[in-house]
């Protein structure tokens, strides 16, 4: 998928800095869609991700000037959209990624996880975001970043404010944990 | 390595993105520019109708002003120089008292006049400190 360079994205912030309204407009318009798959998959209600949105890009234009130039633009908004939505949720679904299961030693590999069941692809992906759905909000955050926004290890390490490794290790879990969920919901369904 | 969840969450279902979203956010940026532009403005006006008042009041007290501003001798400024070269804290923290005491040797109007000229020199010192910040850091 083709995405906005980041020389480009660079050009539209520094004609942005210096007052062009239509630069900064130019940069929502371009980075919009993947910044709502983002925050849709975490907030898994449109009006909630747009407001999420809407605060994003609010204080993502106030604080325009303290963004390194050079500096890939689309971690750093993703960045500002994760903290929008922790403050937003901090009561009805705190986003933490302090405490996100045991010490990385302890995670199992991911070549663990066997082949997929035999469903159909359909249902297969239906039940699969259903389980999105219902993870807690750090995993489906580390999951949205990582497939919906389509971001290297490298980004998402840049928008999570943590190691590379780290958010290796997150990601893991988050899936594992996922693969849990649905053995159990099948379990539950065989009875 | 990949396996077959990647696959499939590279795959999920999604909602579209909503219609008009992006003119919505588009829209609601421009409100905010507006909004913030109006503002300093405001705050502008309002500095500089405390600098003229502050000004104003200054005018009608010109002829008092002679001998109620603190004229040191030079053995006075030598002494307090000296004070502070060798308690810096000290002098620092008498400051403010003989400030308060000074205002209070003065009339009322004097008084606000000075302080309202103080205030909007702070504040326009503070706002134009805040610009020039804003421009060296989109140049870096």
């Amino acid at each position: 998928m083709m995405r906005a360079g980041a020389s480009e994205d660079d050009a539209l912030l520094a004609r942005a800095r210096r007052g062009d309204e239509a630069a900064f407009e130019e940069l929502v318009l371009r980075h919009t869609p993947r910044l709502f798959r983002l925050v849709g998959r975490m907030a898994g209600d449109d009006l909630e991700a747009e407001a999420v949105l809407q605060e994003a890009w609010l204080r993502a234009w106030q604080a325009m000037p303290r963004h390194q130039a050079g500096r890939p633009f689309f971690p750093w908004l993703a960045r500002i959209a994760l903290n929008v939505a922790r403050d937003r949720w901090r009561k009805r679904a705190p986003l933490d990624f302090s405490d996100l299961g045991p010490r990385v030693e302890e995670v199992p590999d991911a070549e663990g996880l066997g082949p997929e069941p035999e469903l159909e692809r359909r249902e297969a992906l239906d039940r699969l975001a259903r389980g999105v759905a219902e993870l807690r909000p750090a995993y489906r955050a580390v999951i949205a970043l990582r497939y919906e926004a389509e971001m290297s290890y490298a980004e998402m390490a840049e928008a999570l404010g943590l190691p590379v490794n780290t958010v290796r290790t997150h990601l893991r879990r988050a899936k594992i944990e996922l693969r849990r969920r649905l053995e159990e919901r099948d379990a539950g369904l065989d009875g | 390595m990949q396996d077959w969840m990647d696959e499939l969450l590279a795959d999920l279902p999604a909602e579209p993105m909503p219609q008009g979203l992006i003119l919505r956010l588009q829209a609601r940026l421009r409100r905010a520019r507006r909004r913030e532009l109006w503002v300093r403005r405001a705050g502008r006006l309002a500095l500089a109708w405390a600098a003229g008042l502050g000004a104003v009041g200054l005018w009608s007290n010109l002829e008092n002003l002679a001998g109620i501003l603190p004229v040191p001798t030079l053995a006075a400024a030598l002494d307090w120089l000296l004070q502070a070269l060798a308690s810096p804290l000290d002098v620092l923290m008498a400051m403010p008292a003989s400030l308060v005491a000074w205002a209070g040797s003065q009339g009322t109007a004097l008084t606000l006049a000075f302080a309202l000229l103080a205030v909007s020199a702070f504040f326009g010192l503070a706002s134009l400190l805040e610009d020039q910040t804003e421009q060296s850091e989109v140049v870096t």
